[in-house]
């Protein structure tokens, strides 16, 4: 027996590696829908964005890449079906080299959704006026105050090459400190920087949505309220889904939600396997202690 | 203990006035009362909603009653004031007001220019999304009187240009503008004039006095630790485990014949934890070239690798073997995060190091790093302030040097005068902010148990609360 | 030369970090300008200007190792051939109508790779210029050769008499903007299925890393292993909706010990109790757990860190700190 746990305890890499693809596929194959019920981090998020009043500007800063999409990419189509429900006004922007790609995805997936009856879900949405999407910048912090300065000479033209200029939207909106709202979609490290020098700085208020790695480091700033929610990973995603009501807009399970069988089970067999490493270790080293007093 | 004591007690100190120097400015001309309902206002103050409403009907003249069979719906606001934005660049004017309304009750402001009234606010916000008083510490203090106050921010008006389109136009500095305030109640709204103010402009922020003298105190510190470290270079620090084992990783590479890998992390040279590895592997590369051991250095950054290169060629003729130095170790890969990590997993398995040091700011790619050197057997020394990677690093290295750890490094392992100094003076700083935490902690505790001013000694414990909140 | 290399740098630094620092406590239009025209500006210049060097060096480093032959000089090849596609992509905007002598010339793969040629061509003829040895010196001219007039035929005879459109685009295009990505376009093809899917793959190499890392090294060696241990665990399941359904101890339950203790200490109970309370479960402990202990940890780090990065700033702006030049102090 303790032969058997010694072998265990140096398990094939691979074959943890077999165990862990077959629960993220079998999940995906044959789905079983999980609950979950959203968290108040969540919730906080949620309630902020639909206080705001129609026509509030709201800065969505896509900072993610395509690595993270699954935890990301599902948040920034909910919110932008949250904001474009609510009549909100979103300047998208990112701060990363890859990002553009995935946020002009995004939109383009959003604005082109269609009810049951196959008209468009926001049919009216003019790029310049009730949205724009600035495309990408390199500077990040400067960026940030850039904006804080002036959108349109930080931005001299949008991502279509038009000029900000001329837009309606920058008529009113000139600056950050005349957004309602702010949420930073992060895979990086960038929170951190929007928080001192662009919410702190404007008194702006915001939100972020990260992955599960970095939820953890971003709970000192939810908790001391300087970030109003915090939506974190898959599962933030999904509940922020949920909350939107992702399924009765688009007639099919939304991807976050989607995907959570799959988390579930692969969660399951990392706790299982500690567990279990641990206490074969356990009895291993118990086995060799008395092996060492008895010999 | 008094060069400790004596900068601490000089912040407390200061922190006492600040609460004090931090309060309401002296308001601006025009404090007017509320005038009688107004006639209708010009177009250019048609509030969001929809079409002009009716005049509301005019109060008894004498009474201030509403004649009879009318209803005042707007809600009158009280305790009106226009005051100049303080701490700002001379392009905003605050109303600051007191109103009880409704849940639809909306806020606008209106400034008068060339005998024309234009709108400031676009859309008339909710009542309910104003800030009050008590909300704005930087520009009221902690303690204003009427906290309850509604402030109404107004920087801009809005004018039809020559094309017909709406036109942003900012305040101005030095300017001066007759405002007044519009309440909005469903379909009535009335416009009460506050009188006429300057705006001006300042030319420091009051808001943040406390954290520059702070600052300058923490700076003063520090430069006084370095200076005192010139005199007296035995400065005490702690041992650090991942520290003391770099020389042992390096006499283990160097007797398995295999060499040294270092890492500088995935952020560029303008992160500070990047100059930390940079540092470090000035003099991981003094004892490689001691020891006559290999050194390998994949970078991310092509600045980085430059001033990689650099250090590590002083450092082997600070050694003595300047002809044991190749620059070809020292090289940049890509910048890409995966291929990078791809690439040093390679390399990993190929040279198979047998001391790993993976120094800077990481990200997603510590775990694959940490994972594929634990699988070649090499010892593994972490150190990084990302805080989400900590974790992983921590489970599958063999030392791991928590974020400032990273940055004590250089001192700890040159043991320079001036890199100590600096070190104290942190430290000087920490137990200043863990003295402020407790202090803190303390009072805002009391103050809240003590809920009612003056209830158990006749003090004032909510002023305590708040002493040591400019501090923070 | 010394003061170029050792002494500007120093005064550099000191002047921008003293110029900024006071620029945060100077509210004035004059200092708002300053910041506007400096983030505006400079900055994106100098950061745009970084990538320049990333992309320069990138492409020095992979075609000395093609040149040279280096182990594993395919891997640079390849790398180059999609470094240049890439960016042609990109250059050309995606117009759905084809012209001769239009307003915005297309791409088509017969002109990605006609301008593939040219740019081989291009980029040998100036190393075979540059000189070298005569080896391979020669080789290098007779590459250039082959490839520009492969490229210039493809460019200027082919394309146009196939697909009626030629190489040809004014300095003023926004072709040379690079802000022309039309969602129909070669380059976001490119990105979607090559990049997107190259990118996600290898991120979810993560998960089998981490499932063998926490076999292998989640050992409850002592009191913090364990506590480490046992908290991830909690963690890592109530972050998934299993989390929701492990209940430690139910609502009712709570209400009830709340209850009776309210009433011990002759302490009314609220109305709404029933609401207020929720199962205690593995979800609302793992949010505890970020809520408090880690926040308060992450707290400590992160001042130690931040008063660490102030140190070093300071070290830096006064010249004590001189890394970043390279060498020692």
């Amino acid at each position: 027996m303790i032969e058997f746990m010694r072998r265990f305890l140096n398990l094939d890499r691979r074959i943890i590696y077999a165990i862990v693809f077959f629960c993220v596929l079998l999940p995906l194959i044959y789905p079983i829908r999980a609950k979950f019920t959203p968290t108040e981090e969540v919730k906080r998020a949620y309630n902020a964005i639909e206080a705001l009043e129609p026509g509030s500007a709201i800065i969505i800063s896509c900072d993610y890449g395509p690595s993270t999409m699954p935890e990301n990419y599902t948040f920034y189509v909910a919110l932008l079906h949250q904001c474009f429900r609510k009549q909100l006004r979103p300047i998208i922007l990112t701060l990363v080299d890859y990002g553009p790609g995935l946020c002009l995805r995004g939109l383009k997936e959003v604005l082109e959704s269609k009810d049951s009856q196959g008209k468009l879900l926001y049919p009216d949405r003019q790029a310049g006026r009730d949205y724009v999407f600035l495309g990408f910048k390199p500077g990040s912090t400067s960026v940030m105050l850039g904006i804080g300065q002036s959108f349109t000479a930080t931005f001299p033209n949008d991502y279509q090459n038009q000029p900000t200029t001329t837009m309606p939207i920058f008529r009113e909106i000139t600056a950050l400190g005349d957004c309602k709202y702010i949420v930073d979609i992060a895979a990086v490290g960038l929170p951190e920087f929007w928080l001192p020098y662009a919410s702190a700085r404007e008194k702006v208020p915001m939100s972020v949505n990260c992955t599960a790695v970095s939820v953890a480091q971003y709970y000192p700033y939810y908790t001391a309220g300087q970030f109003q929610g915090l939506v974190g990973g898959m599962k933030g995603s999904a509940e922020f889904e949920t909350l939107v009501g992702m399924e009765q807009i688009t007639g099919k399970i939304p991807d976050a939600t989607r995907g959570m069988p799959a988390q579930n089970a692969v969660h399951i067999f990392i706790v299982l396997s500690i567990i279990l490493a641990n206490v074969m270790h356990i009895s291993v080293r118990r086995a060799d202690l008395s092996a060492r007093r008895a010999g | 203990m008094t060069r400790v004591a004596f900068p601490m007690l000089c912040c407390l100190l200061l922190a006492l006035p600040l609460g004090a120097l931090a309060q309401e400015p002296a308001a601006g001309a025009g404090a007017a009362a509320p005038a009688a309902a107004t006639p209708p206002p010009a177009a250019a103050e048609q509030p969001a909603s929809g079409a002009p409403p009716a005049a509301p009907a005019a109060p008894d003249a004498v009474t201030g009653a509403t004649p009879p069979g009318t209803h005042q719906v707007v809600p009158q606001p009280s305790n009106t004031l226009l005051m100049d934005r303080p701490s700002d660049d001379g392009t905003a004017l605050l109303i600051i007001f007191n109103l009880i309304g409704t849940e639809t009750t909306r806020i606008g402001a209106g400034v008068l220019l060339d005998g024309t009234w234009y709108r400031c606010t676009l859309r008339p916000g909710l009542l309910a999304t104003l800030p009050t008083k008590a909300d704005l510490p930087g520009y009221f203090g902690w303690r204003p009187p009427n906290p309850e106050a509604k402030v109404l921010t107004i920087d801009r008006y809005t004018k039809t240009n020559a094309a017909g389109e709406p036109e942003s136009v900012p305040f101005e500095k030095d300017h001066e503008y007759t405002v007044r305030l519009v309440v909005v109640e469903g379909e009535q709204f009335e416009g009460f004039e506050l009188g006429t103010t300057r705006t001006k402009e300042q030319w420091f922020n009051l808001a943040g006095a406390n954290s520059l003298i702070l600052s300058v105190l923490f700076a003063v510190v520090i430069m006084s630790f370095i200076y005192a470290a010139r005199r007296n270079p035995n400065l005490f620090i702690r041992r650090i485990q991942g520290l003391e084992a770099v020389d042992e990783a390096i006499g283990r590479a160097t007797e398995m014949g295999k060499p040294v890998l270092h890492i500088n992390g995935l952020d560029p040279l303008s992160t500070l934890s990047t100059i930390a590895a940079v540092n470090i592997l000035g003099r991981i590369a003094r004892r490689v070239a001691n020891y006559e051991s290999d050194l390998l250095v994949p970078c991310f950054d092509p600045v980085v690798m430059t001033v990689s290169q650099e250090v590590v060629k002083n450092a082997y003729l600070e050694a003595g073997r300047p002809d044991a130095y190749r620059e070809d170790k020292i090289f940049f890969l890509t910048d890409q995060q995966f291929s990078y990590v791809a690439s040093v997993c390679g390399i990993m398995m190929r040279e198979k190091p047998a001391a790993n040091f993976l120094l800077g700011y990481f990200y997603a790619e510590a775990l694959m790093l940490a994972e594929t050197g634990s699988s070649t057997g090499a010892i593994q020394i972490a150190g990084t302030d990302a805080l989400a990677q900590l974790p992983f690093f921590v489970t599958t290295c063999d030392y791991t040097l928590i974020g400032e750890e990273l940055y004590a490094a250089s001192a700890y392992l040159s043991r320079e005068p001036m890199l100590l100094g600096s070190l104290k003076g942190q430290d000087v700083g920490k137990a200043f902010v863990m003295l402020i935490i407790v202090l803190g902690t303390v009072f805002s505790t009391v103050g809240m148990l003590v809920a009612q001013p003056g209830a158990m000694t006749g003090f004032d414990w909510d002023w305590i609360t708040h002493l040591l909140s400019p501090l923070m | 030369m010394q003061f170029l290399k050792r002494r500007l740098p120093v005064i550099i630094a000191f002047c921008a970090g003293m110029v900024f620092w006071v620029q945060y406590y100077v509210p004035s239009q004059a200092s708002q300008d300053l910041l506007e025209t400096f983030t505006a500006s400079w900055a994106i210049i100098l950061f745009g200007a970084a990538f320049i060097l990333g992309v320069l060096s990138a492409i020095e480093h992979h075609w000395t190792k093609i040149t040279l032959k280096k182990a594993g000089y395919g891997y640079s090849l390849v790398a180059l051939l999609v470094f240049g596609t890439m960016i042609l992509s990109g250059w050309f905007p995606a117009q759905p109508s084809i012209r001769l002598g239009g307003a915005a010339p297309t791409l088509s793969w017969g002109m990605l790779a006609a301008t593939l040629c040219l740019l081989i061509g291009i980029v040998s003829a100036v190393s075979y210029l540059l000189g070298g040895n005569g080896e391979r010196r020669y080789s290098r001219g007779m590459t250039a050769l082959v490839f520009l007039i492969l490229g210039a035929v493809g460019a200027f005879v082919i394309q146009p008499l196939a697909s009626g459109y030629m190489l040809l685009w004014k300095v003023s295009n926004p072709a040379f903007i690079g802000q022309t990505i039309k969602p129909d376009s070669m380059f976001m093809w490119f990105f979607d299925h090559c990049f997107v899917p190259l990118d996600s793959t290898m991120f979810s190499l993560l998960a089998f890393y981490i499932a063998s890392a926490a076999f292998r090294a989640f050992r409850a060696r002592s009191f913090e292993a364990t506590a480490l241990l046992i908290s991830g665990c909690l963690v890592m399941i109530g972050r998934v909706p299993l989390g929701e359904q492990l209940i430690l101890i139910p609502k009712g339950v709570l209400v009830s010990w709340y209850t009776a203790y309210l009433h011990l200490v002759n302490l009314p109970v609220p109305p709404d109790l029933a609401t207020t309370l929720a199962d205690l479960n593995i979800t609302s402990i793992a949010g505890w757990i970020l809520n408090s202990p880690n926040s308060a940890a992450q707290r400590g780090i992160l001042l130690g860190v931040i008063l660490s990065q102030v140190a070093i700033s300071l070290r830096i702006m006064f010249g004590i700190e001189r890394t970043y030049m390279g060498g020692g102090e």
